[in-house]
């Protein structure tokens, strides 16, 4: 005589072997999660710098993009340059040289006036009537 | 927290202890695999129950309050993978079906009291597949684990009359069979 329970469980223990292996299986996969794993990152920061490489990589494939598919940009122009007229480079040389002899003539110092050459005749009191016609 | 039922390690199985686990699933294992296959009737269908319950409970072990209450947690986590299975194949209606209106009745205290001799054992095993899914569910509980009703009625998320109603009825037929071949 058996009851209901053996009855049942002898019938199924031909699924022993199989479940003895899922059994292992279940147990080596929370053996896994007890012990961290040395390869997943520990921090948000790890996590950031183990990304550094793709990052990279995803930059220069987008940078590689626009300038295939971008069209050149004009060159810069000076507004000055272009409503002015760009001078030779001769006539601003001379333009310099002209400007410099300007500035040379303007830090001279003026020409003194030459006081006027008095007569001996002035200077000698015994002459002073010459002096005077001279006057 | 009560005490866990047979010395199971749950507390250390709740600290993730693999040896603990591994106590807890070769306990329950066979049971379990047993009542799966009785209400599904395929064996690779069964196994992988088996195995997605153990990883279920090892992952939600922190819902469970009471450690008394274990081997119901663990069978309803059993049960409801069958649900789902039986939903995938269109046929949660007929395990679904509303016993209500049937009248409670006692089932008995002890499954142990049921004793089926050697020459009944195939009658029994066919009896049983003939039973509608929701009776034979508890029934399979009832003899398996000897679950209360109250805990059935928590692992297969019926009402307690139900479940009572159920059993009495499976244990009555059960009867049947057995006074019929003496």
């Amino acid at each position: 005589m058996k009851t209901p329970r053996e009855i049942l469980l002898q019938r199924h223990s031909a699924a022993v072997p199989a479940l003895d292996a899922i059994r292992a299986r279940a147990v080596a996969r929370i053996a896994r999660k007890e012990k961290p794993d040395p390869r997943s990152p520990g921090t948000f920061i790890e996590f950031l710098i183990s990304l550094r490489w793709h990052a990279a990589a995803i930059t220069a494939l987008l940078l590689l993009a626009a300038l295939l598919t971008g069209e050149p940009s004009p060159k810069p122009r000076l507004p000055v340059a272009e409503s002015a007229g760009t001078p030779s480079p001769d006539s601003c040389i001379l333009a310099l040289r002209r400007y410099e002899r300007e500035l040379d003539a303007m830090d001279a110092p003026p020409p003194r006036e030459a006081p006027a050459p008095i007569p001996h005749a002035c200077a000698d009191p015994r002459r002073e009537p010459e002096c005077r016609d001279f006057a | 927290m009560t005490d866990a039922p047979d010395h199971l390690p749950i507390q250390q199985a709740r600290a993730g202890s693999p040896e603990a686990w591994d106590a807890i699933f070769r306990r329950y294992q066979l049971p379990l695999y047993t009542y799966v296959f009785q209400l599904i009737h395929d064996a690779g269908a069964a196994l992988d129950i088996v195995q997605e319950t153990f990883i279920n409970a090892a992952r939600h072990i922190a819902a469970l309050r009471d450690d008394s209450k274990f081997p119901g947690w663990l069978f309803g986590i059993a049960h409801q993978k069958c649900i789902q299975r039986w939903r995938g194949h269109a046929r949660e209606e007929k395990f679904l079906a509303d016993f209500a209106g049937e009248p409670p009745a006692d089932p008995g205290a002890d499954p142990a009291a049921i004793l089926i001799r050697k020459e009944q054992e195939a009658e029994f095993m066919e009896l049983l597949n003939t039973l509608p899914l929701p009776q034979r569910s508890v029934l399979l509980l009832h003899f398996i684990e000897g679950f209360s009703i109250e805990e059935i009625a928590s692992i297969t998320a019926a009402q307690p009359g139900t479940v009572k109603s159920r059993i009495h009825y499976a244990k009555k037929a059960l009867r049947v069979l057995i006074e019929a071949n003496p």
